[in-house]
Protein backbone atom coordinates (compact mmCIF):
# COMPACT_ATOMS: atom_id res chain seq x y z
CA UNK A 1 0.00 0.00 0.00
CA UNK A 2 2.69 2.70 0.71
CA UNK A 3 4.94 1.54 -2.29
CA UNK A 4 2.27 2.37 -4.64
CA UNK A 5 1.00 5.62 -3.25
CA UNK A 6 1.24 8.65 -4.32
CA UNK A 7 4.04 10.38 -1.99
CA UNK A 8 6.97 11.91 -2.51
CA UNK A 9 5.55 12.78 -6.54
CA UNK A 10 6.05 16.10 -5.96
CA UNK A 11 9.76 15.33 -5.23
CA UNK A 12 10.14 12.88 -8.25
CA UNK A 13 8.62 15.88 -10.71
CA UNK A 14 11.39 18.31 -9.14
CA UNK A 15 14.21 16.04 -9.41
CA UNK A 16 12.83 15.48 -13.15
CA UNK A 17 12.80 19.08 -14.04
CA UNK A 18 16.88 19.77 -11.91
CA UNK A 19 18.35 17.29 -14.76
CA UNK A 20 16.28 18.35 -17.68
CA UNK A 21 17.31 22.02 -16.66
CA UNK A 22 20.49 21.18 -16.14
CA UNK A 23 21.49 19.89 -19.58
CA UNK A 24 19.47 22.60 -20.95
CA UNK A 25 21.71 24.95 -19.19
CA UNK A 26 24.29 22.95 -19.66
CA UNK A 27 24.23 22.54 -23.68
CA UNK A 28 23.95 26.27 -23.86
CA UNK A 29 27.03 26.90 -21.99
CA UNK A 30 28.06 24.17 -24.33
CA UNK A 31 27.24 26.26 -27.58
CA UNK A 32 28.35 29.59 -26.02
CA UNK A 33 32.33 27.36 -25.95
CA UNK A 34 32.33 26.02 -28.93
CA UNK A 35 31.18 29.65 -30.36
CA UNK A 36 34.51 31.44 -28.70
CA UNK A 37 36.60 28.42 -29.83
CA UNK A 38 35.77 28.93 -33.47
CA UNK A 39 36.47 32.85 -33.02
CA UNK A 40 39.97 31.99 -31.83
CA UNK A 41 40.49 29.44 -34.16
CA UNK A 42 39.71 31.90 -36.93
CA UNK A 43 42.19 33.86 -35.63
CA UNK A 44 44.54 31.86 -35.65
CA UNK A 45 44.37 30.82 -39.58
CA UNK A 46 44.25 34.18 -40.53
CA UNK A 47 47.23 35.10 -38.22
CA UNK A 48 49.22 32.08 -40.03
CA UNK A 49 47.74 33.14 -43.64
CA UNK A 50 48.94 36.19 -43.95
CA UNK A 51 52.19 35.58 -42.64
CA UNK A 52 52.60 32.64 -44.98
CA UNK A 53 51.52 35.20 -47.83
CA UNK A 54 54.13 37.63 -46.46
CA UNK A 55 56.59 35.91 -46.04
CA UNK A 56 56.19 33.81 -49.56
CA UNK A 57 55.98 38.09 -50.99
CA UNK A 58 59.72 38.22 -49.39
CA UNK A 59 60.95 35.54 -50.70
CA UNK A 60 59.70 36.53 -54.20
CA UNK A 61 61.47 40.07 -53.28
CA UNK A 62 64.83 38.57 -52.38
CA UNK A 63 64.94 36.49 -55.17
CA UNK A 64 64.63 39.23 -57.18
CA UNK A 65 67.15 40.89 -55.97
CA UNK A 66 69.54 37.81 -55.67
CA UNK A 67 69.78 36.47 -59.00
CA UNK A 68 71.72 33.11 -57.80
CA UNK A 69 69.28 32.21 -55.59
CA UNK A 70 67.39 29.65 -56.16
CA UNK A 71 69.50 28.66 -59.60
CA UNK A 72 70.25 25.09 -60.34
CA UNK A 73 71.84 23.27 -57.63
CA UNK A 74 71.60 26.45 -55.14
CA UNK A 75 72.28 25.17 -51.66
CA UNK A 76 69.91 27.45 -50.20
CA UNK A 77 67.02 25.59 -51.92
CA UNK A 78 65.74 21.77 -51.96
CA UNK A 79 65.82 19.77 -55.34
CA UNK A 80 62.22 18.80 -55.22
CA UNK A 81 59.03 20.60 -52.96
CA UNK A 82 58.68 19.32 -49.12
CA UNK A 83 55.67 17.71 -47.54
CA UNK A 84 56.98 18.92 -44.20
CA UNK A 85 59.14 21.55 -43.31
CA UNK A 86 62.71 20.65 -43.65
CA UNK A 87 66.75 22.18 -44.10
CA UNK A 88 67.24 24.13 -45.72
CA UNK A 89 65.17 26.70 -44.83
CA UNK A 90 65.76 29.90 -47.76
CA UNK A 91 63.54 33.05 -45.20
CA UNK A 92 62.02 33.04 -42.24
CA UNK A 93 59.53 35.70 -41.31
CA UNK A 94 58.36 36.49 -37.65
CA UNK A 95 55.10 38.88 -36.75
CA UNK A 96 55.19 41.43 -33.80
CA UNK A 97 51.61 40.79 -32.95
CA UNK A 98 50.81 38.90 -29.55
CA UNK A 99 50.57 35.51 -31.36
CA UNK A 100 54.18 36.08 -32.97
CA UNK A 101 53.46 33.85 -36.26
CA UNK A 102 56.36 32.39 -37.60
CA UNK A 103 56.52 31.58 -40.96
CA UNK A 104 59.32 29.42 -43.23
CA UNK A 105 59.68 29.48 -46.92
CA UNK A 106 61.71 26.56 -48.56
CA UNK A 107 62.60 27.18 -52.33
CA UNK A 108 63.11 24.50 -54.71
CA UNK A 109 65.76 25.06 -56.89
CA UNK A 110 65.28 25.91 -60.55
CA UNK A 111 65.09 22.32 -62.86
CA UNK A 112 66.34 23.58 -66.10
CA UNK A 113 70.23 24.41 -65.89
CA UNK A 114 70.82 25.64 -69.20
CA UNK A 115 67.38 28.28 -68.87
CA UNK A 116 68.81 31.72 -68.79
CA UNK A 117 65.39 32.23 -66.36
CA UNK A 118 64.66 30.91 -63.05
CA UNK A 119 61.79 28.63 -62.52
CA UNK A 120 61.42 28.59 -58.68
CA UNK A 121 58.71 27.07 -56.76
CA UNK A 122 58.30 28.49 -52.93
CA UNK A 123 56.88 26.62 -50.24
CA UNK A 124 55.61 28.34 -47.11
CA UNK A 125 55.00 26.41 -43.82
CA UNK A 126 53.64 28.38 -40.48
CA UNK A 127 52.76 26.51 -37.50
CA UNK A 128 54.31 23.58 -36.21
CA UNK A 129 55.29 23.22 -40.05
CA UNK A 130 53.89 19.70 -40.79
CA UNK A 131 51.91 20.62 -43.68
CA UNK A 132 52.16 23.33 -46.24
CA UNK A 133 49.91 26.53 -46.54
CA UNK A 134 51.16 28.06 -49.70
CA UNK A 135 53.02 26.90 -52.54
CA UNK A 136 53.78 29.13 -55.23
CA UNK A 137 55.52 28.75 -58.78
CA UNK A 138 57.57 32.09 -60.29
CA UNK A 139 59.52 32.59 -63.23
CA UNK A 140 62.42 35.30 -62.95
CA UNK A 141 62.99 37.07 -66.79
CA UNK A 142 67.16 37.16 -65.07
CA UNK A 143 67.90 37.84 -69.24
CA UNK A 144 65.47 41.19 -69.32
CA UNK A 145 66.53 44.77 -67.65
CA UNK A 146 65.36 45.01 -64.92
CA UNK A 147 65.14 41.61 -63.91
CA UNK A 148 61.08 40.96 -63.51
CA UNK A 149 59.46 37.96 -61.56
CA UNK A 150 56.19 36.81 -63.46
CA UNK A 151 53.81 34.54 -60.54
CA UNK A 152 52.94 31.47 -62.87
CA UNK A 153 50.64 29.86 -59.61
CA UNK A 154 49.66 30.52 -56.41
CA UNK A 155 47.88 27.79 -53.94
CA UNK A 156 46.39 28.10 -50.80
CA UNK A 157 47.12 24.24 -49.80
CA UNK A 158 44.43 22.43 -47.64
CA UNK A 159 41.44 24.23 -49.68
CA UNK A 160 41.18 20.69 -51.80
CA UNK A 161 44.41 21.42 -53.18
CA UNK A 162 47.49 18.96 -52.57
CA UNK A 163 50.54 21.21 -52.25
CA UNK B 1 -17.30 9.15 15.01
CA UNK B 2 -16.81 5.01 14.76
CA UNK B 3 -13.45 2.76 15.01
CA UNK B 4 -14.00 2.17 11.71
CA UNK B 5 -14.24 6.03 10.27
CA UNK B 6 -11.21 6.77 12.21
CA UNK B 7 -8.35 5.06 9.48
CA UNK B 8 -8.70 7.02 6.82
CA UNK B 9 -9.13 10.39 8.35
CA UNK B 10 -6.12 9.28 9.72
CA UNK B 11 -4.35 8.41 6.72
CA UNK B 12 -5.42 11.66 5.11
CA UNK B 13 -3.96 13.56 7.63
CA UNK B 14 -0.57 11.21 7.45
CA UNK B 15 -0.62 12.61 3.33
CA UNK B 16 -1.20 16.44 4.17
CA UNK B 17 1.63 16.01 6.91
CA UNK B 18 3.94 14.34 4.45
CA UNK B 19 3.29 16.66 1.52
CA UNK B 20 4.43 20.13 2.95
CA UNK B 21 8.15 19.35 3.24
CA UNK B 22 7.99 17.47 0.02
CA UNK B 23 6.45 21.24 -1.23
CA UNK B 24 9.20 23.14 0.58
CA UNK B 25 11.73 21.08 -1.11
CA UNK B 26 10.30 21.38 -4.65
CA UNK B 27 10.11 25.03 -4.24
CA UNK B 28 13.40 25.34 -3.50
CA UNK B 29 15.05 22.92 -5.70
CA UNK B 30 12.72 25.13 -8.68
CA UNK B 31 14.20 27.46 -7.74
CA UNK B 32 17.64 26.98 -7.79
CA UNK B 33 16.81 25.58 -10.97
CA UNK B 34 15.19 28.87 -12.32
CA UNK B 35 18.00 31.09 -10.97
CA UNK B 36 20.70 28.41 -12.86
CA UNK B 37 18.88 28.83 -16.20
CA UNK B 38 18.43 32.96 -15.98
CA UNK B 39 22.34 33.19 -15.37
CA UNK B 40 23.20 30.20 -18.14
CA UNK B 41 20.92 32.00 -20.72
CA UNK B 42 22.58 35.83 -19.36
CA UNK B 43 25.92 34.21 -20.03
CA UNK B 44 24.64 32.95 -23.66
CA UNK B 45 23.21 36.02 -24.58
CA UNK B 46 26.65 38.17 -23.28
CA UNK B 47 28.90 35.56 -25.07
CA UNK B 48 27.30 35.55 -28.39
CA UNK B 49 27.28 39.69 -28.32
CA UNK B 50 30.40 39.27 -27.75
CA UNK B 51 31.27 37.14 -30.16
CA UNK B 52 29.44 38.59 -32.60
CA UNK B 53 32.07 42.19 -32.06
CA UNK B 54 34.52 39.81 -32.42
CA UNK B 55 33.57 38.43 -35.45
CA UNK B 56 32.88 41.97 -37.33
CA UNK B 57 36.29 43.24 -36.24
CA UNK B 58 38.56 40.17 -37.79
CA UNK B 59 36.34 40.93 -40.17
CA UNK B 60 37.29 44.17 -41.20
CA UNK B 61 41.09 43.32 -39.95
CA UNK B 62 40.55 41.20 -42.60
CA UNK B 63 39.16 43.32 -44.96
CA UNK B 64 41.77 45.90 -44.51
CA UNK B 65 44.33 43.69 -44.78
CA UNK B 66 42.79 42.74 -48.49
CA UNK B 67 42.65 46.49 -49.35
CA UNK B 68 45.94 47.27 -48.43
CA UNK B 69 47.86 44.00 -50.25
CA UNK B 70 45.46 45.00 -53.18
CA UNK B 71 47.69 46.69 -55.65
CA UNK B 72 44.80 48.34 -57.63
CA UNK B 73 42.73 49.44 -54.39
CA UNK B 74 46.02 50.28 -52.79
CA UNK B 75 49.15 51.51 -55.16
CA UNK B 76 52.73 50.77 -53.52
CA UNK B 77 54.07 54.07 -52.96
CA UNK B 78 58.12 54.66 -51.95
CA UNK B 79 57.54 57.48 -50.77
CA UNK B 80 58.43 56.82 -46.83
CA UNK B 81 55.90 58.73 -45.99
CA UNK B 82 54.72 56.16 -42.59
CA UNK B 83 51.10 55.17 -42.05
CA UNK B 84 49.50 58.27 -43.41
CA UNK B 85 50.58 56.85 -47.25
CA UNK B 86 48.04 54.81 -46.97
CA UNK B 87 45.39 56.00 -44.08
CA UNK B 88 43.83 57.66 -47.39
CA UNK B 89 43.26 54.91 -49.02
CA UNK B 90 42.03 52.65 -46.39
CA UNK B 91 39.78 55.51 -45.28
CA UNK B 92 37.31 54.27 -48.75
CA UNK B 93 37.24 50.92 -47.51
CA UNK B 94 34.06 49.82 -46.89
CA UNK B 95 32.88 48.90 -43.33
CA UNK B 96 30.14 48.60 -40.92
CA UNK B 97 29.37 51.54 -39.17
CA UNK B 98 31.59 53.25 -36.83
CA UNK B 99 34.01 50.49 -36.96
CA UNK B 100 37.51 51.43 -37.66
CA UNK B 101 40.65 50.19 -39.63
CA UNK B 102 43.80 52.31 -39.17
CA UNK B 103 47.23 51.91 -40.46
CA UNK B 104 49.52 51.68 -37.46
CA UNK B 105 52.83 51.24 -38.31
CA UNK B 106 54.84 50.73 -42.20
CA UNK B 107 58.26 49.47 -41.56
CA UNK B 108 60.55 49.07 -45.07
CA UNK B 109 63.09 46.31 -45.72
CA UNK B 110 66.62 47.17 -46.00
CA UNK B 111 67.40 45.48 -48.83
CA UNK B 112 69.93 43.89 -47.88
CA UNK B 113 71.09 40.05 -49.86
CA UNK B 114 70.39 36.56 -48.92
CA UNK B 115 73.68 34.84 -47.31
CA UNK B 116 75.64 32.59 -49.13
CA UNK B 117 74.37 30.03 -46.61
CA UNK B 118 71.75 29.82 -44.16
CA UNK B 119 68.25 31.01 -43.31
CA UNK B 120 67.19 34.63 -44.37
CA UNK B 121 65.65 36.30 -41.06
CA UNK B 122 63.18 38.68 -41.72
CA UNK B 123 61.45 40.28 -38.28
CA UNK B 124 61.03 44.05 -36.91
CA UNK B 125 62.70 42.32 -34.12
CA UNK B 126 66.63 42.99 -34.15
CA UNK B 127 68.87 41.98 -36.92
CA UNK B 128 65.87 41.44 -38.85
CA UNK B 129 66.38 43.44 -42.30
CA UNK B 130 62.99 45.45 -41.41
CA UNK B 131 64.24 49.16 -40.62
CA UNK B 132 61.80 51.47 -38.94
CA UNK B 133 62.15 54.30 -41.66
CA UNK B 134 63.56 53.65 -45.23
CA UNK B 135 67.31 53.32 -45.98
CA UNK B 136 67.57 55.63 -48.63
CA UNK B 137 64.92 55.40 -51.34
CA UNK B 138 62.62 52.08 -50.77
CA UNK B 139 63.74 48.93 -51.29
CA UNK B 140 60.30 47.37 -52.22
CA UNK B 141 59.15 45.75 -49.63
CA UNK B 142 57.03 46.97 -46.62
CA UNK B 143 56.04 45.48 -43.50
CA UNK B 144 52.38 47.20 -42.36
CA UNK B 145 50.67 46.77 -39.36
CA UNK B 146 47.07 47.08 -39.10
CA UNK B 147 44.43 47.76 -36.32
CA UNK B 148 40.38 46.83 -36.58
CA UNK B 149 38.67 48.60 -34.08
CA UNK B 150 34.87 48.03 -32.21
CA UNK B 151 32.57 51.36 -32.15
CA UNK B 152 33.04 50.91 -28.09
CA UNK B 153 36.48 50.42 -28.44
CA UNK B 154 36.65 46.97 -27.08
CA UNK B 155 37.20 45.09 -29.09
CA UNK B 156 40.60 45.28 -31.31
CA UNK B 157 42.42 43.15 -33.38
CA UNK B 158 46.19 43.61 -35.29
CA UNK B 159 46.94 42.01 -38.12
CA UNK B 160 50.79 42.62 -40.18
CA UNK B 161 50.98 42.02 -43.54
CA UNK B 162 53.85 42.50 -46.42
CA UNK B 163 53.37 44.52 -49.42
CA UNK B 164 55.48 43.67 -52.15
CA UNK B 165 56.39 46.13 -54.94
CA UNK B 166 54.46 44.72 -58.38
CA UNK B 167 56.44 46.70 -61.10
Amino acid sequence: MKVHNENGQALVLALAFLMFAGLSVGTLLFLGGTSVMSSSQLRYQRSTVYAADGATDAAIQLALNNPELGAYGDPRCQASNPGTLASPIMLTSTATTDDHTVANVVCTWSPYPLDPDRTITFTTFSGDGSSPVIQATVQFHDHWSPVTAQVQTWEYCGHGTSC
Amino acid sequence: MTGGDMAPIRELRGEEGFSLPELLVTIVIVGITFVAILSGLMTTIAVSASHRTQATTDSVARSAAEWVKDNTQTPYRTTCGGPAMYQDKLDNMPRPPQYTATIQTIQYWDGASAPATGTYTLSPTSPSHILQACSGADKGLQWITIKASSPDGQTSETVQVIKRQIP
